[in-house]
């Protein structure tokens, strides 16, 4: 059985302005935006990007209620800023309140999921976007879920409209984002695969995190959440800094090698623009392990995704496709360091087109 | 057993994923915590801040471990730990007498509580799941004792009523096949991107499953299999704030005979119950916290019988791992340095005494003092400084006749002599963090931040030994000194990532770090050894910690948290100038950032307006601002 995005789309910079221009020049074309209401500077280039190009735009815009105490809330100000923005772009736009934590557990990704779930939402658009921009990973995970498990991709299901991702991305802003609190891991809402269940404690798991920088406590805890008994660890390369990967090995030695004994052998290299470069050495990952277990009971593979969103996405493709099991510790909000500069909002603009046309009789 | 390189860094309850690791790395002085008293017949509750050894305590009385112990308890290194288990009754002479059933509350119990259901529908379905799995465990377990292979032997199993059983299956491959349906009908409701569907449960809210084990006789194969149940639930603070508080009150139930320990971390606690002197009399649960009981002698022999089988356990092993730290300065260059700083105290002590002829025959005394080692001399002659620095301090300062040496003798003491160590360690450049006792102090009584502290000095110690021409094995105080340092910043650095509401933790820690030191190194050393902690007032912390009163609500969101994650070291109830208070030590681990001593007893009053006033300052954390990374 072959990947559902053996072939796929993806853009970026020019070209993405180029097939949205494209796009929404087409006959018909009416897009669905569903974006964040974050502080992220980032947060209205894509809509900007879409409204320049004169597509008629409508907008779900998700407002993710963080409580009383989350360091986010420094930033409402900018999320403030970012919301009047979109409002003057689309001004029928739509907001969706979502609650992000009741007695401290994470569950905005199972409103936002259940914000989502009727189909006939998307009737009478040609494409819905979701922009993962600003919104957390809690979120987004959940709600691109739940919109393939509608969609039934890669053809997708008659009569509904294709189905994209859209991500600002701005690695030197990135490194400047982190995330706090998040003391309790979890599967993620949908992404369990099936790991809760007792019949599964014995069965080997093995862990691929996509390393990131500034990570150390939320890879221990995953560790210890996860307990694999096989590390995998996914190292970014091709990248724009060519020696990122071996930055975060020697950020990680004593935890990777000491403490988890994982064999240099064992490590994935990914392309750090290409989504689904690690899609496919996930799909390729779980469907060895597997095949080479099955004999022994089986093989659980995890993935958790501690880096950029582009990536992350191929962490949610795959998961999705062979049903791994995602863990996730939602921070309790986040603290850009240095504060926020006016450059911040510059990023290279991705668009990577998930389900629909594209995809029927086989994507080129 | 598995042969590492650093085996400090591995975690006996996470990362030893076979019973005979985790039996090597297991230290079994922790076992004396349990009670031998109401061990079997009470609810015990286990809570601890993070790190503290639950998970690793609990899974000792897992069916394999046990089975493993009782096989060879003749071994050396497990003898003790058999005698342990046998005085409390787990264990016979020839097989375990309990069978254990470990039930982790992380997976899924909570989001119950999230399904758009009424509450007695969610509270059903959480019963439902905890029944079915304690029944998968229990099947496990009987299984693993009588050697069998689980779920394979499950029709080998039978239970047998001694009283009548109602709509309760009997034998083991109808318990297995209808607990199973259970978990996997609820565990794939709980997480379907589609949205529940409504299930037909109609179980009651208690644990049924318990009753059941206590009205009947589990057999395998026809024999029992072991004596007790035991239903061990881990992590508890996962479980939402209703599922703990009605799971706590139908195990506190007498009437089971099955045993019931829960363990969980401070963060379930309501933040008046994180005060140690929460009282416990007349409650249906014992209470074990284990750090109090890490605070007594227990934990020094507990992690260094730790640390000893970790280091024995190496690649390139080590036979104590207190030999490892040198317990003096006795590099020849740190010798040559502490000479020539005598030199240099002395002169400037002289100096600072003259021209008054008032100390005079202290000095005389302090001069002909010879004993002891150079860097001993130095610390006498500091202490002499500090001695001249409170009588200076005297409101009404005396004539200037010289002070007999028995008034020195009166005037000395061993914090002041501690406190004199120190300042000549900061002055100087002297180490002062090092030795295994130093290392125990640092762990806070938390195990996890020993094996920590332990993990990075082992590192240290491995590279020693590879890089050095004379293969030493053992680090010098310098290098203990610099590593601990390291240690303690990069934790301080990290608070604000790892704590929730991190950032006020970081501020508070910050603030009563730069007040202990300003405090501490006042020429007089007024609290020698040192100011490590606040004090506030218990009548006023009551009122802060209360949830129904919103004063203050940051501050009391911070020192909850913090509290929780053994932060801070809290002892309520002290006594002062006729009130009460509750004394905040900072956790032994962040001294060294601050220079300060790692004794107790020090600390400063403090209102709390003073303290929500650090807070509302809005600056960046002090670690932020030295820029150390």
């Amino acid at each position: 059985m072959a990947p559902w995005w053996s072939s796929y789309f993806l853009c970026r910079s020019e070209e993405f302005l180029r097939f949205w221009g494209e796009r929404t020049r087409a006959p018909g074309a009416r897009i669905l935006l569903i974006a964040g209401a974050g502080f992220d500077p980032r947060a209205t280039e894509v809509c900007r990007a879409l409204s320049k190009l004169g597509a008629k735009l409508d907008c779900r815009l998700v407002r993710f209620e963080e409580v009383g105490e989350s360091p986010s809330r420094a930033y409402l100000d900018q999320a403030k800023a970012n919301s009047d923005a979109m409002l003057a772009l689309i001004p029928e736009l739509q907001e969706i309140s979502i609650q992000m934590r009741s007695e401290g557990r994470s569950v905005g990704g199972r409103r936002l999921s259940e914000a989502f779930r009727d189909g006939s939402i998307f009737s009478g658009y040609t494409d819905v976007v979701v922009d993962i921009t600003a919104l957390p990973r809690g979120l987004y995970f959940p709600l691109i879920g739940t919109l393939l498990q509608t969609w039934r991709p890669p053809e997708s299901a008659a009569g509904l409209p294709n189905l994209h991702v859209a991500i600002c991305e701005n690695p030197s802003l990135d490194a400047r984002i982190a995330e706090e609190g998040g003391e309790q891991v979890d599967w993620m809402f949908g992404f369990s695969g099936g790991m809760p269940l007792t019949s599964q404690a014995d069965v080997p798991r093995v862990w691929a995190p996509v390393l990131g920088a500034g990570q150390r406590s939320r890879l221990v805890k995953y560790h210890e959440f996860i307990k694999p008994v096989e590390i995998c660890p996914v190292l970014p390369f091709p990248s724009r800094d060519p020696r990122r990967g071996d930055t975060l090995v020697l950020e990680y030695q004593d935890l990777l090698f000491d403490s988890w004994r994982v064999a240099t052998r064992d490590m994935i290299f990914a392309d750090e623009r290409n989504p689904f470069d690690l899609y496919r050495q996930l799909w390729q990952l779980e469907t060895r392990y597997a095949a080479a277990l099955s004999p022994l009971g089986g093989v659980r593979t995890i993935v958790s995704t501690h880096s950029s969103k582009l990536l992350s996405l191929g962490v949610l493709l795959a998961a999705f496709e062979r049903q791994l099991a995602v863990p996730n510790a939602e921070p309790t909000g986040y603290v850009v360091h240095d504060g926020l500069r006016a450059n911040d909002a510059e990023g290279e603009l991705f668009s990577v087109w998930l389900a629909g046309e594209a995809y029927r009789g086989g994507a080129s | 057993m598995t042969i590492a390189r650093n085996p400090f860094k591995l975690r006996a309850s996470e990362q030893a994923t076979n019973e005979h690791d985790f039996l090597a790395l297991f230290g079994a002085r922790i076992v004396d915590i349990l009670p031998r008293d109401e061990l079997w017949n009470r609810l015990i509750i286990l809570a601890s801040a993070p790190g503290a050894g639950k998970t690793t305590l609990l899974r000792l009385f897992s069916p394999e471990v046990l089975r493993l112990i009782a096989e060879q308890r003749n071994l050396r290194e497990h003898q003790e730990l058999a005698r342990k288990l046998d005085e409390l009754g787990a264990l016979s002479s020839e097989r375990p007498n309990v069978m254990g059933m470990l039930i982790n509350c992380r997976e899924q119990y909570a989001s119950i509580q999230d399904l758009p259901f009424d509450e007695k529908t969610r509270l059903r379905w959480f019963f439902a799941l905890l029944d079915a799995r304690i029944a998968l465990s229990t099947l496990r377990s009987a299984i693993t004792l009588a050697g069998g292979v689980y779920p394979d032997d499950a029709s080998l199993v039978q239970l047998v009523p001694r009283e009548r059983i109602v709509d309760a299956p009997t034998s083991g491959d109808e318990i297995y096949a209808q607990a199973r349906a259970t978990e996997q009908e609820i565990c794939l409701a709980l997480d379907s991107l589609q949205g529940p569907r409504a299930m037909s449960t109609t179980g009651k809210i208690q644990l049924s499953i318990l009753r059941v084990l206590s009205s009947a006789t589990l057999l395998v194969d026809g024999r029992p299999v072991a004596d007790r149940a035991l239903v061990m639930f881990d992590d508890a603070h996962a479980l939402s704030v209703d599922q703990r508080r009605i799971l706590r009150e139908d195990l506190e139930d007498r009437q089971l005979r099955v045993a019931r320990w829960v363990a969980l971390r401070y963060q379930a606690f309501e933040p008046t119950e994180l005060l140690p002197t929460a009282r416990t009399e007349g409650r249906d649960y014992r209470e074990l916290r284990l750090e109090s009981w890490a605070s007594g002698s227990g934990f020094e022999r507990v992690v260094q019988e730790i640390a000893d089988r970790r280091s024995r356990s190496a690649e390139l092993p080590f036979d104590s791992f207190a030999s490892s730290l040198s317990g003096a300065v006795s590099h020849p260059r740190d010798q040559d340095r502490v000479g020539r700083l005598l030199d240099r105290v002395r002169q400037r002590v002289t100096l600072a005494a003259s021209p008054s002829s008032r100390f005079d025959d202290w000095i005389s005394r302090t001069n002909q003092s010879e004993s002891g080692s150079a860097l001993e001399q130095a610390v006498r002659w500091r202490l002499l400084e500090i001695l001249i620095a409170r009588d200076r301090g005297h409101p009404q300062l005396p004539l200037d006749i010289p002070l007999p040496t028995e008034e020195m003798t009166r005037r000395e003491d061993s914090s002041a002599l501690a406190a004199a160590a120190l300042f000549l360690a900061k002055e100087e450049g002297i180490p002062y963090y090092y030795g295994v006792k130093t290392v125990t102090l640092l762990s806070s009584s938390n195990i996890e931040q020993f094996l920590d502290l332990a993990g990075e000095l082992f590192e240290k110690l491995l590279a020693v030994a590879a890089a050095s021409l004379t293969k030493r094995r053992y680090l010098t105080a310098v290098e203990q000194d610099a590593t601990i340092r390291t240690i303690s910043q990069r934790r301080l650095n990290s608070l604000e990532r790892d704590v929730p509401y991190g950032a006020d933790v970081l501020t508070l820690v910050n603030h009563i770090g730069e007040l202990a030191k300003t405090e501490t190194y006042r020429s007089s050393a007024p609290y020698s050894p040192g100011v490590t902690g606040i004090a506030l007032e218990m009548s006023d912390l009551r009122q802060l910690l209360d949830n129904e009163n919103d004063m203050l609500p940051r501050l009391r969101r911070a020192l909850t948290s913090a509290l929780a994650h053994n932060i801070f070291d809290a002892r309520p109830d002290v006594k002062v100038k006729g009130r009460e208070w509750l004394v905040l030590y900072l956790n032994r681990l962040f001294c060294p950032v601050f220079d300060l001593p790692l004794q107790y007893g020090g600390f400063r009053e403090r209102k709390l307006d003073q303290i929500a006033g650090w807070l509302a300052e809005d600056q960046l954390p002090l670690a932020r601002l030295t820029g150390v990374q």
